[in-house]
């Protein structure tokens, strides 16, 4: 998958769980989790939610990479 | 793949099945009687042998979600002070567990009433003692009743884990709750399942359908099993159909 994501760091930053990330942005720690593994791609709703809680943009959040 | 290609390979596919269906054909004729024979005599062991069948199920059943969810149980338990990086495995392992007595416990009551039936058709028949009919009617009541019972202690389980989760599992309308408290993830992770499970259901009915006609000539099949699998292969294709085009006219 072509998405990649600094969401660890920026959760880190702000001294969250997964869990506790999750009840923010109304999902849960499971897909918290499968997101900062690059597993799973959100919906653009939910990517501004993790955005608005971090404090920071999308595009800072996520970046797109073409694969090779 | 050229269009010609898939249409060559549909043939193949047509044709490949047919052959089959006319070998089985042939080997039944051939195997004819000796083969009918055979199977009775199987289906007479096997309603002799259905009370200890039933009751090996249903200890099996039990055994496997109880000792899935206490080991589950055992980990939720003592949990606290796992570092990040252990969490997530911790999670995966936790799930899984709870997930294998959900699936024994949901797999073995369907096992059960299949036998169940089973011992019905045998008590009808006289092939066991009527006593032992109750015994295996009281066996399977408690059996049916314990499981929902750790169904919902699983639920439960999983709600600690994730506490957002709502409903009881001994509730009407459990699945509703469950998807409605899902979030986008997780109703991807079921739609996925549910068309998977849809798709393969499709492939087996058509299946089972062609096994019903092939064993037309050699049992007495009346039209009552050709209704039920017709049924069961029509109402899940009727509720997709129906589904989809509620979901077209909404766009």
């Amino acid at each position: 998958m072509p998405l990649y994501n600094h969401l660890k760091e920026h959760r880190a930053r702000l001294g969250l769980n997964q869990q506790q990330l999750g009840s923010l942005v109304g999902a849960s720690r499971q897909t918290i989790s499968l997101i900062e593994r690059g597993d799973y791609s959100p919906s653009v709703t939910l990517a501004l939610k993790i955005a608005k809680v971090c404090e920071v943009s999308v595009e800072a959040l996520f970046e797109y990479k073409e694969e090779c | 793949m050229s269009k010609n290609k898939i249409t060559v390979r549909f043939f193949l596919y047509i044709l490949g099945g047919g052959f089959l269906g006319a070998c089985l054909s042939i080997g039944a004729a051939v195997l004819g009687t000796s083969l009918v024979r055979l199977l009775s005599d199987f289906y007479t062991a096997l309603l002799v042998c259905s009370p200890w069948i039933f009751i090996s199920f249903c200890l099996a059943t039990l055994f496997l979600t109880c000792v899935w969810l206490n080991r589950a149980k055992k980990m939720i338990a003592h949990r606290e002070g796992l570092k990040e990086e252990a969490e997530d495995a911790f999670y995966r392992k936790t799930e899984r567990l709870l997930g294998f007595s959900l699936g024994a416990a949901n797999l073995g009551t369907i096992v059960l009433f299949m036998t169940f039936a089973l011992i019905t058709i045998a008590a009808l028949k006289k092939s066991i003692h009527v006593y032992l009919f109750f015994l295996c009617t009281l066996c399977s009541l408690f059996t049916i009743i314990f499981l929902s019972f750790l169904q919902r202690k699983a639920i439960e389980q999983l709600r600690i884990l994730n506490p957002e989760k709502r409903g009881d599992a001994l509730e009407l309308h459990f699945r509703k709750k469950w998807l409605e408290s899902s979030d986008e993830q997780e109703r991807l992770a079921i739609y996925a399942a549910s068309y998977k499970a849809f798709s393969s259901l499709s492939i087996l009915f058509f299946v089972f359908y062609i096994l019903l006609i092939l064993m037309v000539p050699f049992f007495h099949i009346s039209f009552l099993p050709f209704l039920c699998v017709g049924l069961m292969w029509l109402i899940p294709n009727v509720v997709y159909f129906w589904e989809a085009a509620k979901e077209t006219s909404r766009q």
